[in-house]
């Protein structure tokens, strides 16, 4: 346990909670969109298996908040969507998809990556590793869908939404300066990756995985590319 | 699992998931009959994101 830290870990974890209770509702809601656009059967099962998935994630966020005696805070009950509204169903299908599992899932798997590799705590290992498991398939749904969703419509129409996808997926906080305690390297024992790493992390796997991954569906990632080329040159001014 | 293997295990991985679960795309069984293609496939009291300033991921 990391006493001094123990405030920043709660509030992460928190964050985390809420992250998992809405990514369920989201989920749920994907699979239905996917069954009504007739994507096979594999793909609106592992939606629908995501969803519960992450109410089940969001219960292990709850038994650490309570294990540090912190507040647990209210799930997520807004069903948030992030794509223009004005776009065809499948095309609104699919940006959903995309943001919700080739960029967040996808990057979460990097942050869980980190953080396995520093858990010295039993409880939090077998936490991380059953998350891990889990994200590893809500990941590869995303990918999976482009591979069906290619041969239905013309996914070009992604490239100039892929930056408001990559911002939406780090929320306000992540590239703005934060507290001197935020980048504590103790942070890893708590299951909190210093927000220092978490940048770098974050446009590491932009830059190996989720970029290369649009690029095997041949969607120009330029406009992705310059924005996480943008944030790259903030890293040295956030990190003074 | 190291970062520099995620291009493998996730985007591959998707693809491949694809392949598995039934022919070269994948596709499911049509819609029965000659149903035109739904209006909406989310639903419409979808939240917009003004206000929400949290991440999506961890």
């Amino acid at each position: 346990m990391v006493d001094a830290s123990g405030p920043l870990i709660a509030q992460v974890w928190a964050v985390r909670h809420g992250v998992e209770t809405g990514a369920s509702l989201r989920f749920a809601a994907l699979g239905e969109g996917m069954r009504a656009a007739g994507a096979p059967a594999r793909l609106v099962e592992l939606a629908s298996r995501a969803s519960a998935d992450e109410v089940r994630h969001a219960a292990h966020c709850a038994d650490i908040l309570r294990a540090r005696q912190a507040e647990v805070p209210p799930a997520e009950t807004r069903l948030l969507f992030f794509g223009p509204r004005d776009l065809a169903p499948e095309q609104r299908l699919t940006y959903e998809v995309v943001a919700q599992s080739c960029i967040s899932e996808t990057e979460s798997m990097a942050t869980l990556v980190t953080l396995l590799d520093a858990a010295r705590d039993d409880h939090l290992r077998t936490v991380l590793q059953e998350l891990a498991r889990d994200e590893v398939q809500h990941a590869r749904l995303g990918w999976a869908y482009l591979a069906w969703a290619k041969n239905r419509l013309d996914l070009s129409f992604l490239a100039p939404f892929l930056p408001a996808m990559a911002i939406a997926a780090t929320g306000d906080d992540l590239f703005q300066r934060g507290p001197p305690e935020a980048d504590d390297p103790a942070l890893l024992l708590g299951g909190v990756v210093p927000k220092r790493d978490r940048r770098r992390i974050y446009l590491e796997t932009l830059d190996s995985v989720v970029i290369p991954g649009f690029e095997e569906f041949r969607i120009d990632t330029g406009l992705l590319r310059r924005w996480a080329d943008e944030k790259r040159q903030t890293l040295p001014a956030l990190e003074s | 699992m190291k970062l520099k293997r995620l291009f493998q295990v996730l985007v591959l991985g998707g693809t491949g998931l694809l392949a598995a679960c039934g022919g070269s795309d994948g596709s499911g069984s049509p819609p029965p009959g000659n149903t035109p293609p739904p209006q909406s496939l989310l639903p419409d009291g979808g939240t917009p994101p003004s206000g929400y300033q949290g991440p999506l991921i961890w």
